[in-house]
């Protein structure tokens, strides 16, 4: 049901890609503005913190640095996600060893930024935060990149590790919390 | 709010929120909604969330850009090429080495008339007794099918006319025990390399064995 060609912004992160292999730093810059403001949207709603920015350049630094082996099968945005997670899952294991709090708070996520968003009222978008707050981790995970980003259940599966069934399974599960949660 | 029982089009709701449906798709769920209460719910829910949910996370973008170091291929990208190139040569040479050793005859094939000619000395050598002479070479009396002695080389072609010994194409557990301990006596007289020394080697004679080879 999906249209099945890339789309134009696709293909122009793929010629953003071969612009700066050529030496156009220029294209690099136009792919963070580009992708940067998701990234770290993603990164809040995994719960990065007062860390987000760091993650965020980490994880371009690096993906630049092994674009070479970026093949365009997927996104570049699926990519830098998939990157970011790692990164994000790195940091959790070493604070663990460290003994630092690594434990996400839920509301961690959708709190760390107010966002101005005036269309929106404000009463909503706390109740809107507080039912999201209440998902799992995974759960949160997959209904952000399905619902903030807008990706297919076979793009967060790359993402986030899993399968597409499992990842259409857990959006299915934290639309009913959501509803469940707005209903009470 | 309740679930629309149509999950196909439930599925479709963020896909129409994010435009990444093509138009048939697009029109077959905005025909869906217009008839159904609970997806128009559910898609407003989704708005409202995505709305709530896309804030910006402050970042400083030029920050980020400017880490991004220039693109530089790797000089040691070239040499891995050569070390990948290298490796499938020497693959290729291996396998045709195989190739050709698999289509050389078997290990347990025995051409006496191949084997016998390069190993006959050209001097003459202490013959036993009890084989069929010819000059420098050795023999047992067996009884086999004759070569085809016209493509024989000379020499061959005169072993193979004095001894009856001769088997070719044929596998070791084809022969009888007497062909076998006949065979086992030669190859035990091909052991007698000519020597400058004649009498040091008083060969004795070799009692049969069976089995033992």
């Amino acid at each position: 049901m999906r249209d099945v060609a890339p789309s134009a912004d696709e293909e122009t992160d793929l010629e953003l890609i071969t612009r700066w292999k050529a030496g156009d730093q220029r294209a690099a810059t136009l792919l963070v503005e580009r992708n940067a403001e998701a990234v770290g949207r993603f990164a809040a709603s995994l719960g990065a913190k007062g860390d987000v920015q760091e993650v965020v350049q980490d994880t371009f630094v690096r993906a630049f640095a092994s674009l070479d082996s970026f093949r365009g099968d997927s996104s570049l945005r699926t990519w830098l996600f998939t990157i970011a997670r790692r990164l994000l899952l790195d940091r959790r294991r070493s604070e663990r060893r460290r003994g630092e709090q690594l434990e996400i708070q839920d509301d961690d996520a959708v709190t760390e930024y107010d966002p101005l968003d005036t269309v929106v009222a404000e009463e909503t978008r706390k109740r809107m935060h507080a039912a999201v707050a209440r998902l799992s981790k995974t759960q949160r995970e997959v209904f952000m990149l399905r619902v903030s980003e807008g990706m297919s259940y076979k793009e967060i599966a790359d993402v986030a590790g899993t399968t597409e069934g499992a990842a259409r399974v857990h959006y299915h599960h934290a639309m009913r919390s959501i509803k469940e949660f707005l209903d009470e | 709010m309740n679930d629309c029982p149509n999950g196909d089009i439930r599925d479709l709701l963020p896909d129409l929120l994010h435009e990444r449906l093509d138009s048939a798709a697009r029109r077959t769920v905005e025909l869906h909604l217009a008839s159904c209460a609970d997806c128009r719910a559910e898609l407003a829910l989704l708005h409202d969330v995505r709305a709530s949910l896309r804030v910006s996370p402050g970042l400083d973008l030029a920050a980020i850009g400017a880490a991004i170091p220039p693109h530089r291929v790797r000089a040691t990208r070239v040499w891995s090429d050569w070390r990948i190139a290298a490796s499938l040569m020497l693959l290729a040479a291996g396998a045709a080495s195989v190739a050709v050793l698999n289509r050389s005859p078997a290990p347990s094939t025995v051409d006496i008339t191949a084997v016998a000619a390069p190993s006959v000395p050209s001097a003459p050598a202490p013959m036993r007794a009890d084989t069929h002479a010819v000059a420098g070479g050795v023999a047992t009396p067996m009884s086999s099918q004759q070569p085809d002695k016209s493509v024989l080389p000379e020499r061959t072609r005169e072993l193979a006319s004095t001894r009856e010994l001769h088997v070719v194409d044929g596998s070791l557990g084809d022969l009888s025990e007497t062909e076998l301990t006949s065979l086992l006596k030669e190859i035990e007289a091909l052991d007698a390399l000519p020597s400058t020394d004649v009498e040091s080697h008083a060969i004795a004679p070799i009692a049969p064995t069976r089995g033992g080879a």
